[in-house]
């Protein structure tokens, strides 16, 4: 839930002429992290707090990059550990356009990620690839004991996309981790892969076209 | 869309897809039937094939959890390492441990979720209402399945242990 900030466009209540509501739309909502933050920030202790919101994220994110739980979770340690010595250091930026979902601290902790990841990724280049599709092979079985064939039927179906998405290009199938994965928004993930808004949802938009078609269902044939 | 150039065009589309995907994760699409406004509006403009893939991948890319031994151990490093960079005061001080601690969360009582409402992070900002559409598999550890379907699926075999069989039912073991 975003903390509504009494900032630079709030106007005074004797201003608006709509009382309590007119007052609110000039109220900016900024980073939705931004008291556990500040938490963190007077006491480290209490950084905990925003651990436990996104460790699972992050962790995530590795996961899906390096298709290794060991490894996604060496880089997880390494993530939060230069976070809390970095914080210090952070600085909010989140502006009214963003929206109020908007969370820099998220954004920053994911460029973190991103770096950690790709310092990862330059390491294993000798070492032997899993695949995705085995990592998650667990995720994948899920099954409904009430329906074992459509249980199958999804279950090959999200063992074909996971092939799919690490056949992608690298800045595609992390545009998709993001947004369906950590469930990031268009401004959250052009932030975190340094790339405009714009940029971003074409990255996503091709991305899915290749899903489509490479899952036997290209444009065109309905 | 016919008299755009081509960069103009597939700006366009992706602009539609980006507020079509936006309707999805918030688990709009999942209720769009019967109801109509700016989702029903995305989902029509949105290529058929498109949104099949973006529903295939919806139930494929499940979210993932660390082991919650991992999680404590590394909750456990990241307090001495607060401790030691604090203002002093704390140093010596008893390190405080939360075994599986629950983030606060608004997404109902703690014991609602077996595995922690902080996994629920990515969902929590979904509406109350539209948080059933919101549930996605989740997958920790590399060892567990999804938390939902697991609890839908011991759910259903207490029914089945505890219910009285029907008539039919009967005619049929007989």
């Amino acid at each position: 839930m975003a903390r509504p900030v009494l900032g630079r466009q709030t106007r005074p209540t004797g201003e608006t002429p709509g009382g309590v509501e007119a007052a609110q739309r000039g109220v900016v909502a900024l980073d939705r992290d931004r008291s556990l933050v500040e938490a963190a920030r007077l006491d480290p202790a209490q950084f905990e707090a925003l651990y436990r919101k996104y460790v699972a994220q992050v962790y995530a994110f590795a996961l899906y990059e390096l298709a290794d739980h060991h490894a996604a979770e060496d880089v997880t340690e390494r993530v939060f550990t230069r976070a809390l010595a970095a914080l210090p250091r952070f600085r909010e930026l989140a502006r009214p356009e963003d929206g109020p979902q908007a969370s820099t601290f998220r954004v920053w902790l994911f460029r973190i990620a991103r770096n950690v990841v790709a310092n990862e990724r330059r390491a294993r280049r000798r070492r032997p690839v899993t695949s995705l599709d085995a990592a998650l092979g667990a995720g994948l079985t899920i099954a409904d004991s009430t329906d074992l064939e459509t249980s199958a039927v999804l279950r090959d179906e999200a063992a074909a996309a996971v092939r799919v998405l690490e056949r992608l290009p690298d800045d595609r199938r992390r545009a998709l981790v993001l947004r369906f994965v950590d469930e990031m928004s268009t401004a959250e993930i052009a932030a975190v892969l340094d790339r405009s808004e714009g940029a971003v949802r074409v990255l996503i938009h091709r991305a899915l076209n290749d899903v489509a078609h490479a899952l036997g269902r290209p444009r065109g044939r309905r | 869309m016919p008299g755009l150039p081509d960069d103009g065009r597939v700006d366009v589309e992706a602009l539609i897809v980006d507020r079509y995907l936006d309707a999805l994760l918030a688990g709009d699409e999942g209720t769009r039937d019967g109801e109509t406004g700016a989702t029903d509006r995305a989902h029509d403009a949105v290529d058929p094939v498109t949104r099949e893939a973006a529903h295939v991948l919806r139930r494929s890319l499940v979210r993932v959890h660390p082991s919650f031994q991992f999680e404590e151990r590394l909750s456990v490093r990241l307090a001495v390492m607060a401790a030691g960079r604090g203002d002093g005061s704390r140093l010596g001080a008893v390190i405080p441990f939360h075994p599986l601690r629950r983030a606060q969360s608004d997404a109902g009582p703690a014991g609602d979720n077996p595995v922690g409402d902080d996994v629920t992070a990515a969902s929590r900002d979904v509406p109350a209402g539209r948080r059933s559409a919101a549930v996605r598999p989740l997958l920790i550890g590399g060892a567990i399945t999804s938390a939902a379907l697991s609890l839908a699926g011991v759910a259903w075999v207490a029914r089945r242990a505890v219910r009285t069989p029907t008539l039919a039912e009967l005619d049929g073991m007989l």
